[in-house]
């Protein structure tokens, strides 16, 4: 009973070919010395026109898997902050981009952006919630200006190597909790 | 003395969690799908090398570095000498939105190579540039009606 069950094709006639589709040296008349062992077989092509390879090349490109690469790198101090350079950079360009197409377009739906609205929503928000939220928005900034500040040092030819690179790294790591934590724990009050 | 090599590769592989991670080759964990293909050309044609241009190159290059530049006053004396104007706000505007298109670009560029994505590629640098405009009209009019980049900064920061 058939099963679905996938028979070996080798059952198929004309899977094994015959001996005689292998012509033997022997069988050459005109066979030089340095061709004494050279066995000839007959190959099956199939004619296809340039664009239907292209079209199977296509197919085989849409099936094929990729490599691990950042799941599977050491991870480093190097491209730990180079990813977050410009995931960093991406969320605060994204933000500046988001900010100002909404104030553009929030009036059309009834809303609107402006700094009164804000600051009146944001003055009903909790002090708990508001700290460690502005230690989280701007760290983003801090730590982009001062790896912004390492890559212009890089671009003056200085700090370029293996001891520099960390060197720099740690201290923009530092620099950046610092500074984000002055912003978000000491600017609290209002000064007139 | 600070280590230089944080080292957790050999703690992954070290670690009792991973020991029981089986190892494949046909599972296919892709996050995103290759994109669609389309053939140019035939394997034996030529290479094609992007055309000379002024646009793409070391003075594009030079450009990002001097806007960079630029941004650094600009910005840390609003930061921390507590400084604004409404000059230095269009100023700020002005580098910091091309700084963001700059750096946008960069990253178009870098995961929709026009090698790839035939048609998605620029369709990308297309709406980059026009939330770009949207953006600086949008900034424009804040910093007209509204009190400006770095006073709203510093209001909504100590609301």
């Amino acid at each position: 009973m058939m099963l679905a069950t996938r028979m070996f094709h080798s059952l198929s006639p004309g899977f094994f070919r015959p001996a005689s589709q292998l012509l033997r040296p022997s069988s050459i008349s005109s066979s030089s010395s340095l061709l004494r062992n050279v066995w000839k077989r007959s190959v099956a092509t199939e004619h296809m026109t340039e664009i239907e390879s292209g079209s199977r090349l296509a197919n085989q490109r849409l099936h094929r898997p990729n490599s691990p690469h950042l799941s599977i790198y050491e991870p480093q101090l190097t491209w730990y902050l180079s990813s977050i350079h410009r995931v960093t950079g991406v969320v605060l360009a994204g933000a500046l981009y988001l900010f100002a197409t909404g104030y553009l377009v929030a009036p059309l739906a009834g809303y609107s952006l402006d700094t009164e609205t804000i600051s009146g929503l944001l003055q009903q928000v909790p002090t708990w919630i508001k700290v460690p939220a502005k230690f989280a928005v701007s760290y983003p900034f801090t730590f982009h200006i001062y790896n912004g500040l390492r890559h212009l040092v890089w671009d003056t030819t200085k700090e370029l190597t293996l001891k520099g690179v960390y060197r720099t790294g740690y201290a923009v790591l530092i620099l950046s909790v610092l500074t984000s934590g002055y912003l978000s724990f000491v600017l609290v009050e209002y000064y007139v | 003395m600070l280590q230089t090599r944080l080292g957790f590769g050999a703690l992954r592989q070290s670690s009792i969690l991973f020991a029981a991670r089986p190892f494949t080759t046909s599972s296919v964990r892709q996050i995103f799908p290759p994109p669609p293909q389309s053939i140019k050309g035939t394997v034996n044609d030529a290479a094609v090398f992007p055309p000379p241009s002024k646009l793409h190159g070391s003075y594009h290059w030079n450009f990002e570095r001097i806007v960079a530049i630029a941004m650094v006053p600009q910005v840390m004396m609003p930061l921390f000498a507590g400084t604004s104007h409404p000059l230095l706000d269009a100023a700020l505007a002005c580098t910091m939105i091309t700084h963001a298109h700059l750096g946008f670009e960069s990253c178009i560029i870098d995961y929709f190579p026009k090698r790839r994505f035939h048609r998605i590629g620029p369709l990308m640098h297309w709406i980059l540039r026009g939330f770009t405009v949207l953006t600086l009209i949008g900034v424009y009019e804040f910093n007209t009606n509204d009190i400006g980049l770095t006073e709203g900064i510093k209001k909504l920061w100590k609301a």
